[in-house]
């Protein structure tokens, strides 16, 4: 029952909407039995009522962050918007409304119940990303399309679809058309379906099932693969060896070397740039085993530390904790023992639970202090020994890369070669046709040539320079970055928390006496 | 002659010489002498010439035997090879005496239960039982102990005059250690040991099977469980212990005082230790060392035994070969050899050698029987340890050593034992030992009303007067009740049940008195609550929960001491409840600051305490206190919220949620319907127990046992379904009998069923019988034929019909066409096959007929009909 938005004046989403809302959601309704508390808490609230009001825009909806369930049928919104923080949203009812396009749900991966029964949509769409969908409902919308249906053959875990009301749905076809298409529902339109009737309509579409099945099939493979390749490159890129496991290298130093390019159509130029491309990719390929090799070390090294860290902080922790549990004995004896005589406690036994309560704060700080100093040199070592695997890395690199300038050096004065003797056999006038026209001019005289030569190498050389200096920087930059917050983590924060918990235990339990 | 090769192998013992001539005398001589001066040791030598005397002639008998008509022959007469081994065995005895004057005579033959002497070789009847019990030594010997009744030796430094026969043993339950022995030993070989029995010398102890000091064997096994810590290896990044600032030198003192105290405590101990030693030490016995005793030796090889070994029949325990209890060995024999140990036993059995290959330390009596064994080593070696294969060996070596005189086939008969028999496995079904401070009674199954089977009564003192502990164990109980152990002292009682119980209970442990305490255990995976202790003592009652899907490890409730009250009792009165306590798992799915750890119902309070899980970061739990509103009990009010009701939160980290305040007021209702159901639980547990007491003694009033359906001799539906079975099965056979075809029965019943008939019948019957059969089968044929033609004449008109309208066809129903022509032609397969067959098979049939026909009786002379059988 969608209505025109003009006979009526839209709402707006204000605060005491939202606060009527929230209240009136509360079991106990107008029997205040627990005080009305003066603020809001947004992020406490799991569901949230806001039906029937002419709400035009769905928006200031942001502060739920914990919101599971939202019920907004019954108003004139026209799109959907504004949803994209509520997460954690898996309830979504949007039933009588007056949307036109399914969209903005993107973020809401945990939804599990769609509504949008009675609307004006046309296409199924924009869904992609709602994988847990379970109960999908868009009746009495303006679906009428095949591919629709289709594309909700994506939703693994969908069992429910409602799709009466559509103009597709009065098509003779479509109750077979949709049971076949979808088997993974078992309610259609709210109907259990049956078996047999879904056996016969599985053979009618039999041959363009299995069509699509094949394509769905080939493109999970594409994505599969495009995945792997996509964690490939993660993986090289953390052992700071990305593109290197080809020529990329070699290629990437004469993309933009326009006058090289020139160069290489000189006679003899082939055979020399095939020959120096297989000694690069040759020792690029070592450099980037080295790479992955000194990946697999290191992670290796900071799984030994974070597992022996960890152990220590729960030895330490589970220490602790027998010590609490130990003083909260003795504390329940001392009372019990106090209480049978007289209401109170006497100023004795205050003494001793003080004294009692001074020697457990010690007690706690000194373990801490223990742990600390142990922590603090187990992350220095740690340091030491990563900084110095970084700097073999980086030792080993910049040799590699030393081969390749040598290489590059050698490439640069064989072609100088070449071209001077191509210079002088143009000179001579054997080699006039060989070269395209612009080439041409290049070769005019030996100073041009030579020129051309140095540029091409600079190019070259400035590549590879670049190449170096990212890699060292971003390994520099990864280790200094871990460092920092194991230190701040584990030494400054842990700490502080700690030491927290242990004043507020001995406040709290200090109040035991205070009070009397 | 056959003797001539056992005295070649001993002609190097034989110094003199002897001719055969003297065997006989020299019997007599030595059965005199065995007779007349029995605790001379060494005997003086005989003069070689004396009148010979006839071989029958012996002294009066010693066994009187009533009856030996009852007895079967081999029992009552020697065969002509016994006779020769028994000569035989004269001449190796003379010969060994002469050479061996020192040593004691030789346990060789015997007289059996009818007086008769037989040798000890063929007394051995190896028999396997078809008990599986038995197939194992220590089960066959703990049998054999169970099965007779102990006979001392009279007198007990001289070799028995009778051997009996093991089945009469058997039969009589009772036996002297030779019997034992013999018996044990027959069980043993037969199920594939290399055992044997061995004469010797035994303590005053041993031979008087006295058992009282030897500790109790059926002391429970205290099940101890070890858990090992496993240190982590120490890793790179490990970090440093923290420095123990304790005084080294504080230690050593204390460790130091320690020392001291347990040294005094282990002297105390050694001290008490010896002190009980000297009271248990035996008195001196005037007879030692020449106590004669018979046991069996085991040695290793067969049935995987790894080393030699003896077995004390009387006892049926295992023992070393080197055990100071045996002081010395005469002889062994099994049912094929017989070897007198050469070594020196001065120092009781300690440094025996079993090799009896050895010819240095074992004499042995038979040849063939050292090849034997030598072969039966080899194959050992090269084959394996399977019994099995080691008997099929034994055979074929025989086999090829037959030429050598060999031991003849035992006398006895097999042995046998009815399940019935085997059941009641005691003399009487019932037995009683004594062991050190310990009686055991020990009964058959089913033979006491209460399915008791064994009865193990534990004492303070050696006399059997101050009764410490009883255990008792059950078989068959309808209860489920296994085993009953009664402390005298505390005055408890533990009872173990088997699982099937309606109620799981597995055990049971309670007191007799006021201060009761009683704990039950259940078989908590066949419980749904999954309730697997409850302990109940005065004023507190704990049930331990395992496997629960909300994480209950347990309840425990505590009672008010109830006011004492004079005059009876009122039991159903519910004690009042001061708190009750639940404590739960870990559930990972909860954040461990919202996962309930323990939860404390303090009634009497009127407030509720909850303990949060700790989380692994945090060194305390989150707490929460909560008092009851003052009018909880009234459910008309409304309760409202106030302030006073959380009377204190703590919260390990100031970052968790804190709860509002509608939160918390629900939480308190929740608590509230929470207590009243515990509180329900816990009397529901109460009301349990009061329950499982009045049905114990119930089922302890009526005990009835329990019949297997398998066991049909006492299961009385089971005979009754079995019998019916048989009967039924009997019925069947005769039906299937009368069905049997009479071929000649149509034609005889043409002619008038005659009861004779001539010759010219019987030919004119054999005719119509063989021309009836060639008919039927052309019949046959014919009819296979004709459907075949039918078959290939449908399918052409089809193929026609099908090329005819081919063009206008849809695909289905050329679908269809081609299903149809496939079927035709597996019909038509069939049916060619089947033609096949019968061609084959009528000409066989009808040879097969013909020789029937000729075979008979009927239409041979006499040309008698017999009447038809029913």
């Amino acid at each position: 029952m969608a209505r025109l938005y003009d006979a009526i004046e839209p709402e707006v989403v204000s605060m005491d909407m939202l606060q009527n809302a929230v209240e009136s959601l509360r079991a106990d309704g107008d029997n205040q039995v627990v005080p009305k508390e003066d603020k809001l808490d947004y992020s406490a609230v799991n569901s949230l009522r806001l039906d029937f009001r002419s709400i035009l825009r769905m928006e200031n909806l942001w502060l739920f962050s914990n919101l599971t369930k939202l019920q907004m049928d019954n108003n004139i919104i026209e799109r959907i918007e504004g949803l994209d923080t509520l997460q954690k949203l898996t309830w979504l009812d949007l039933s009588f409304n007056n949307i036109t396009n399914i969209e903005g749900l993107d973020t809401l991966t945990e939804l599990t119940d769609l509504s949008l029964y009675n609307n004006r949509i046309t296409n199924i769409e924009n869904m992609d990303t709602l994988k847990k969908l379970n109960v999908f409902s868009i009746g009495n919308n303006q679906v009428d399309d095949e591919n629709s249906i289709r594309y909700l053959r994506r939703f693994d875990n969908l069992r429910t679809v409602c799709l009466r009301g559509n103009p597709f749905a009065s098509k003779p076809d479509y109750y077979t058309f949709t049971i076949a298409h979808l088997p993974q529902i078992h309610f259609l339109d709210y109907k259990l379906i049956d078996e047999a009737p879904r056996e016969e309509a599985l053979k009618k579409y039999e041959i363009q099932i299995q069509q699509l099945i094949t394509t769905e099939d080939q493109d999970r493979e594409k994505d599969k693969k495009s995945d792997d390749k996509k964690k490939q490159h993660q993986l090289h890129k953390e052992a700071f060896v990305e593109n290197m496991d080809q020529n990329q290298l070699f290629t990437a130093m004469f993309k933009d070397d326009s006058e090289g390019q020139k160069l290489l159509l000189v006679p003899g130029a082939d055979e020399l740039v095939a020959q120096i491309e297989e000694k690069f990719v040759a020792i690029v390929h070592t450099m980037f085993e080295f790479g992955l090799k000194e990946k697999e070390t290191r992670d290796k090294e900071i799984d030994d530390f974070w597992i022996c860290v960890n152990e220590a902080k729960d030895e330490n922790t589970r220490r602790a904790a027998v010590i609490v549990d130990e003083f909260k004995e003795y504390r329940t004896q001392l009372f019990a023992k106090e209480d049978l005589e007289q209401q109170g406690v006497s100023s004795a036994v205050a003494a001793e639970y003080d004294d009692a309560l001074t020697n457990l704060r010690n007690k706690l700080m000194a373990l801490e202090i223990a742990l600390v100093d142990q922590l603090e040199e187990t992350i220095q070592t740690f340091e030491r020994n990563l900084g110095e695997m970084v700097s073999n890395f980086t030792e080993s690199m910049r040799a590699n890369f030393g081969l390749l300038r040598e290489l590059q050096a050698f490439f640069n004065e064989s072609i100088i070669n070449l071209c001077v003797a191509a210079v002088e056999r143009y000179m001579k006038g054997e080699l006039d046709d060989e070269f395209p026209d612009e080439t041409r001019d290049l070769f005019a005289d030996k100073d041009t040539i030579l020129n051309a030569c140095q540029t091409s190498d600079e190019i070259h050389r400035s590549k590879l320079d670049q190449r170096e200096d990212e890699m060292f920087s971003r390994i520099s930059n990864w280790l200094t970055t871990m460092v920092d917050n194991i230190h701040e983590d584990e030494e400054y924060n842990r700490n502080r928390k700690r030491i927290i918990e242990i004043s507020r235990l001995i406040d709290y339990l200090r109040a035991d006496i205070e009070d009397m | 002659m056959t003797e001539t090769n056992g005295d070649e192998l001993h002609a190097s013992h034989d110094v003199n010489g002897h001719e055969h001539a003297d065997t006989d005398e020299e019997v007599a001589d030595q059965q005199n002498d065995s007779n007349n001066d029995v605790q001379e040791e060494i005997l003086p030598p005989k003069p070689k010439l004396q009148p010979i005397i006839a071989p029958d002639m012996f002294p009066p008998p010693i066994v009187i035997c009533e009856n030996p008509e009852n007895y079967p022959e081999s029992y009552r007469t020697n065969t002509k090879k016994e006779e020769l081994i028994l000569t035989f065995i004269e001449n190796f005895r003379r010969q060994y005496h002469y050479i061996y004057r020192d040593r004691k005579p030789l346990f060789l033959n015997p007289l059996n239960e009818c007086g008769l002497p037989k040798f000890v070789c063929t007394t051995v009847q190896p028999t396997l039982l078809s008990f599986s019990k038995l197939f194992q030594w220590n089960d066959a010997a703990e049998f054999v102990a169970d099965h007779l009744n102990y006979e001392l030796l009279e007198p007990p430094h001289e070799l028995p005059k009778t051997l009996w026969s093991p089945e009469k043993v058997l039969y009589d339950h009772r036996g002297n250690c030779f019997d034992y022995a013999n018996l044990l030993c027959s069980f043993l070989i037969g199920a594939g040991y290399d055992a044997f029995v061995v004469s010797g010398y035994a303590t005053r102890e041993v031979c008087f099977m006295d058992t009282t000091r030897l500790p109790n064997p059926y002391i429970k096994k205290r099940e101890e469980k070890h858990i090992e810590r496993i240190k982590p290896p120490h890793k790179k990044y490990t970090v440093k212990p923290p420095k123990d600032l304790t005084s080294k030198y504080d230690a050593y003192m204390h460790q130091r005082h320690l020392d001291k105290i347990q040294a005094d405590k282990n002297r105390r101990q050694e001290e008490e230790n010896k002190r009980i030693a000297e009271i248990e030490k035996p008195l001196p016995d005037p007879l030692y060392g020449i106590r004669v005793h018979a046991w069996v030796l085991v040695l290793p090889g067969k049935r995987e035994v790894p080393e030699a070994f003896f077995i004390e029949p009387t006892t049926g325990y295992g023992k070393a070969t080197n055990d100071v209890e045996y002081l010395g060995i005469e002889s062994v024999w099994n049912h094929q050899n017989y070897w007198v140990n050469m070594q020196d036993c001065s120092n009781g059995c300690e440094s025996l050698q079993f090799d009896l290959n050895d010819q240095a330390r074992w004499e042995f009596m038979f040849t063939y029987s050292t090849s034997l064994r030598g072969a039966v080593t080899a194959t050992l070696n090269t084959i394996g340890n399977s019994a099995i294969l080691d008997e099929e060996e034994d055979k074929g070596t025989v086999d090829t050593t037959q030429k050598d005189i060999e031991v003849p086939p035992s006398w006895v008969r097999h042995l046998d034992l009815t399940p019935a028999e085997f059941q009641n496995r005691y003399p009487h079904s019932r037995k009683t030992y004594f062991y050190k401070k310990t009686r055991v009674e020990k009964y058959a199954p089913y033979f006491m009303k209460d399915g008791i089977v064994l009865k193990i009564s534990e004492f303070a003192d050696y006399d059997f007067k101050e009764l410490i502990y009883v255990t008792q164990k059950y078989e068959h109980r309808h209860d489920k009740l296994e085993e009953r152990g009664h402390d005298i002292r505390t005055n408890t009682v533990c009872e173990i049940y088997l699982p099937g119980r309606p109620d799981q209970l597995k055990e049971h442990t309670y007191g007799f008195g006021p201060e009761f305490e009683r704990t039950m255990i259940y078989y908590d995976k066949a419980r749904l609550d999954g309730l697997a202790k409850r302990h109940e003592t005065m004023l507190e009652l704990t049930d331990y929960f395992v496997n629960r899907d909300d994480f209950l490890e347990y309840r425990k409730a505590l009672f008010e001491p109830r006011p004492k009250k004079f005059g009876p009792a009122e039991k159903d009165n519910q004690r009042p409840i001061i708190s009750i306590t639940e404590r739960y798992g870990r559930n990972v799915e909860l954040n461990a600051n919202d996962d309930i750890r323990e939860l404390v119902f303090a009634i009497k309070d009127d407030k509720f305490v909850i303990t949060y899980h700790r989380d692994d970061i945090h060194i305390t739990p989150s707490t929460r206190t909560y008092i009851k509103p003052v009018n909880w009990n009234d459910k008309t009010i409304t309760i409202k919220w106030s302030d006073d009701l959380l009377l204190e939160t703590y919260q390990a980290d100031e970052d968790f949620k804190q709860m509002s305040k509608r939160d918390l007021y629900y939480k308190m209702l929740k608590l509230m319907e929470q207590e009243e159901e515990v509180t329900r639980r816990v009397q529901k547990a109460e009301d349990e127990i009061r329950d499982l007491q009045n049905r114990r003694q119930q089922e302890e009033l009526s005990n009835e046992l329990e019949y297997s359906v398998y066991d049909t001799e006492r299961n009385k539906k089971s005979r009754e379904y079995r019998d019916l079975l048989d009967k039924r099965d009997k019925e069947e056979k005769r039906k299937r009998e009368i069905k049997d075809v009479d071929y000649l029965a149509p034609f005889l019943a043409a002619i008038g069923k005659p009861s004779r008939i001539n010759a010219h019948t019987a030919q004119t019957l054999r005719t119509s019988a063989q021309h009836d059969f060639k008919e039927r089968s052309i019949r046959k044929a014919n009819l296979m034929q004709a459907r075949y033609e039918n078959e290939v004449q449908e399918l052409i008109t089809k193929q026609q019909w099908y090329q005819k309208h081919q063009i206008g066809m849809t695909k289905e129903d050329e679908l269809e066409y081609q299903r149809v022509c496939q079927d035709a032609q597996f019909r038509l397969h069939i049916l060619e096959e089947r033609l096949d067959r019968h061609k084959k098979l009528t000409a066989e049939k009808y040879l097969q007929l013909e020789s029937k026909l000729n075979e008979d009786p009927r239409l041979k002379e006499p040309y008698i009909i017999p009447e038809e059988k029913k």
